[in-house]
This record gives structure tokens, C-alpha cells and sequence, in this order.
């Protein structure tokens, strides 16, 4: 169900754009997006990986991500 | 009443309702009669060196019960001297001051003759004159018509040549036998052309009889490829007048043409960037009084707009026609099924089955009784639903608000590149 997998692949952007990520990269090819995220600000004192891929298949979740992108590329200028 | 008026490029007629350069204006009696009729303007049958024709000439799909939806010729250009067409061209024009009479011409990419032809034809008092650079069968194979008319250096010359020596306005007709008709369009403006107008015909061969094994239409068992025009082209000509109309180096006036039955059609392309439209096929299914109605609704339709001016509509769809890259990707929209209009024919839930995307559910009510509905959550939003739905108002497009601002691919690639040449520091 394209529904269910868009929702699966936004729920796992989501949860780390709520852990404080961002989007650092983003490469596409025959296989969808790859999207990096790099955590903001890293606390040094807890154990957190500071990158994180996402592989993202689904196209609405891509459309998803690219909204999200454009947002945080607003909000950092 | 609005006024109908128009103006392309200083030809004026009393309406945006010309014939085509076709059979229906092969003469004088023909185009008087039409003129009788109320038609605003006539393209002359192009003149030329007089050819000679075949029999038989024409063809037509029928769809479905509906005759001519899309029409055939092998056609060619006028086969009467040049002196017998002018005389009937001055004759109609004294006689009809007010409409346009415009002269198609077709010779050999000669400058010497195109500028025979130009002073001769405008010695009779035409309006304008439209170079026939269109023509898909017969003459092209002699260098003519769409030959000419796909090779931009040859419609660049060659219009450069007629303006050398013309005193009224000159239009080139385009052929949409070429991959982009901008291209030949601009051709037309850097060689000084008034004004353009398409389409000419579509190559085409409309069929093949089953028992004979014959083209159709056939000359004594051969065939050979033709024009086609009528109600089918209407997209593609469309299409390309926007193209043309939204091209930043093309600007001068468009006279539209292919596939125009009616007055809606007319506005269509009017709103897509026409001046004015250019009518054929439909005439000859249906005849030159078919004028009264587009008339009719074409003040209609201005006066429900308040609009005073047929030419205030001119151009104003063009900037709503955009590349697909250009198009909102957070834009939504989603089928939605009444069940009260709905006959249960299961068209829509077949073409989503087979077609699209598996997004209509077949369900039974409490009471056993069989709908139909959508998981709009799964549907794209194509429309192919409600296109093949035979009932009217039983599938609505309905648009879905996005939590998002609108997205174009462009601008997504643009974020997507930038980002990745240029980390943001959001830190």
C-alpha cells in the first residue's frame, strides 16, 4: 500500500527532525533518495550517532522531504 | 453586444471568424456566400502555379458515431490560372469592403517568384497575404509548402523575400510537421513576418481497407500520405499557438487554427494567444452558416463576462501555460464518488484496476447494496476516474489543501542542488 509506505518513510524523517536533525545531503539515483541527516548541535555527553541515511523510496515521502528541505533552507537564511 | 472586432497585425475584420486556406474559399462564389453568411474573413485557396489534382481526394475518421473527428486530404493547391483567381478576389473584396480577404500564396523558394506573385496578388486590393509554408502532401515533394516550411533558414529567406516588396501584412502558416514549431515561428519573425498562423495539416494516412487492401482514400489502388485536420488536431494546435504565444522572441500575432468547430473552441485559442482563428473542417462537415452560432456564442459568452472586447481576452491563459517543471508537486487533488449519481457500471474501478492505481474499493452496504468508493489517501489524482465515468456529476476532482507551500520540481533540483554544493549551516 503506496499510503502505508509513504507514512512509514515520513514517520522516520519526522522522528529525526524531532531528535534535532537536518538535512545535510541528499543524493538521488535509480533506487530513490538517500537523504543524510547531521544532528544540530550535538550533545557531547550523550552516545548519538551525529549522521544518520535515510533511504526514502516512496514518492510522496519524497516530495516530503523536499518540502522540508526548502522550509529549513528558509529558515537559515 | 460586445464587439467582436479584431485587429492581427493591421488586418481588421468584423469578427475573429476567418475560413482557412482550403476548398471552402477555391472561389469567389464560395467565399461572397460565406462572407453572405457572416464570416469575418476569408483565406484565399492558395494561389500558385495552377496544379494539377487527383481523384479521390478526401478522408475521415469517425469515432464512436461521431463522423469527421478528424478529416483527411491530398488536396493541393489551387488548379485555376492566377488571372481567374484575382478577378474573383477584387470582385469579393468590392463587394465586402469590411472583411478580410487574404491571399494564400505557394510558389518555388525563388526570390524572383515571390515577388512576382506578391505584387500581382496585392494589385487586386487583398488585405494581406498568408505564405503557405504548410502544404504536407504533393507540393512538398517539389520543394513547396511544409518542405520549405521545416527548414527555419528557407522561411527565413523566404519571408525576407516577400516583405522586400509586400505592402500589406504578411502571416506565414506553420507546419506542425516538425518537432518545435518555435522554432520555424521565430524563423517567420527574424524574416520580418506581420503575423503567423497554425497549424497547416498533420501528415497522416487514415487507413487501410480491410478487403482491398487499399489506402484510404485511394487512387486507382495507391496511396499517398495526406493532410489531417478536424475536431482530432485541436490539441496539438492548441498547444503549439501556446507555445508560440509564450515565447519570449516570438511577438507578433497569431492566427489560430486546427480542429475549430466552435465558438468555444475559438475562445479557447484566443485566451491561448490568438488574435483571431482560421476555420476549415468544420465547414465542410456542417457547412458556412455553422458562423451564425459561433457568432452567437461568442457574444454570449463576452457579455456574461462583461467583457467589451473580444480582443480583451487575447493572451490571457498564456501566462497559466508553463513547463512541467514550473508545476506546484504539493498541488492535490483526489476522486471523490457519489454514490446517489453513481449507475455502478464499474468503468471507474476497471481503469483504476487495470490503469492507475488501485485506489477504488468495491464495498456493500448494511443493506447489500454494492458502491463504490475511494481511498483517497491512495489516489494520485489523475482524473481517469471521472474521463471515463459516462455519467455526468457522478465523480467529482476534488482538491485536497497541502500542509505544504506549493513546490515546483525546479525548485525542489534547485534546493536539493544547492544544498549539496553548498552544505546550509543551520547549526
Amino acid at each position: 500500500m503506496s499510503y502505508q509506505e509513504f507514512l512509514a518513510e515520513r514517520d522516520k524523517i519526522d522522528y529525526l527532525i524531532q531528535q534535532g536533525y537536518y538535512i545535510k545531503n541528499v543524493r538521488e539515483n535509480l533506487s530513490g533518495a538517500f537523504v543524510e541527516f547531521e544532528l544540530k548541535m550535538p550533545d557531547s555527553s550523550e552516545k548519538k550517532d551525529t549522521t544518520q541515511i535515510l533511504h526514502i523510496q516512496n514518492a510522496d515521502a519524497r516530495k516530503y522531504f523536499s518540502s522540508l528541505l526548502i522550509r529549513q533552507m528558509k529558515q537559515a537564511k | 453586444m460586445a464587439d467582436l472586432s479584431i485587429n492581427l497585425a493591421g488586418i481588421k475584420s468584423p469578427n475573429p471568424f476567418w475560413l482557412a486556406s482550403a476548398p471552402p474559399t477555391n472561389s469567389g462564389y464560395q467565399v461572397q456566400r460565406a462572407f453572405e453568411a457572416g464570416w469575418g474573413g476569408a483565406v484565399w485557396k492558395t494561389l500558385g502555379e495552377p496544379i494539377l489534382n487527383v481523384s479521390s481526394r478526401f478522408a475521415a475518421v469517425s469515432f464512436n458515431g461521431q463522423r469527421v473527428m478528424g478529416f483527411n486530404n491530398i488536396e493541393l493547391i489551387t488548379d485555376r490560372p492566377l488571372e481567374v483567381n484575382l478577378k474573383e478576389i477584387y470582385e469579393t473584396k468590392k463587394r465586402f469592403p469590411d472583411r478580410a480577404v487574404v491571399a494564400s500564396l505557394m510558389v518555388e523558394p525563388k526570390r524572383e517568384k515571390w515577388h512576382e506573385i506578391v505584387k500581382r496578388v496585392e494589385d487586386v486590393g487583398v488585405d494581406g497575404l498568408e505564405l503557405n509554408f504548410g502544404c504536407p502532401h504533393g507540393m512538398a515533394e517539389r520543394g513547396m509548402g511544409s518542405a520549405s516550411g521545416q527548414v527555419p533558414e528557407l522561411v527565413e529567406k523566404q519571408t525576407y523575400w516577400v516583405k522586400e516588396v509586400a505592402q500589406t501584412p504578411v502571416i506565414v502558416k506553420l507546419t506542425p510537421n516538425i518537432t518545435d514549431i518555435t522554432a520555424t515561428a521565430e524563423a517567420a519573425v527574424q524574416g520580418g513576418a506581420d503575423a503567423i498562423s497554425m497549424i497547416n495539416t498533420i501528415n497522416s494516412l487514415m487507413g487501410v481497407d480491410l478487403d482491398t487492401w487499399n489506402t484510404i482514400p485511394h487512387v486507382s489502388g495507391k496511396g499517398a500520405h495526406g493532410g489531417y485536420c478536424g475536431p482530432a488536431v485541436k490539441p496539438i494546435a492548441l498547444n503549439m499557438v501556446a507555445e508560440c504565444a509564450r515565447h519570449p522572441r516570438i511577438h507578433v500575432p497569431i492566427s489560430g487554427i486546427g480542429g475549430i468547430s466552435s465558438w468555444k473552441d475559438a475562445v479557447e485559442f484566443m485566451l491561448m494567444g490568438a488574435t483571431g482563428v482560421q476555420v476549415c473542417t468544420a465547414v465542410m462537415h456542417h457547412g458556412f452558416r455553422i458562423i451564425e452560432d459561433m457568432i452567437e456564442g461568442l457574444n454570449h459568452y463576452l457579455d456574461e463576462k462583461g467583457i467589451a472586447s473580444v480582443m480583451d481576452i487575447v493572451g490571457k491563459s498564456v501566462h497559466k501555460y508553463s513547463n512541467w517543471g514550473g508545476l506546484d508537486l504539493n498541488y492535490k487533488v483526489v476522486a471523490r464518488i457519489n454514490t446517489d449519481v453513481c449507475i455502478n457500471c464499474n468503468k471507474c474501478y476497471i481503469s483504476c484496476e487495470d490503469a492507475s492505481h488501485q485506489c477504488i474499493d468495491r464495498l456493500t452496504d448494511e443493506n447489500g447494496k454494492e458502491y463504490l468508493k475511494v481511498r483517497e489517501e491512495d489516489c494520485v489524482g489523475c482524473n481517469l476516474c471521472s474521463i471515463v465515468c459516462p455519467v455526468d456529476g457522478a465523480i467529482d476532482m476534488v482538491e485536497i489543501p497541502s500542509e505544504h507551500p506549493p513546490m515546483t520540481w525546479n525548485e525542489r533540483q534547485a534546493a536539493i542542488s544547492g544544498l549539496n554544493s553548498c552544505n546550509v549551516d543551520v547549526k
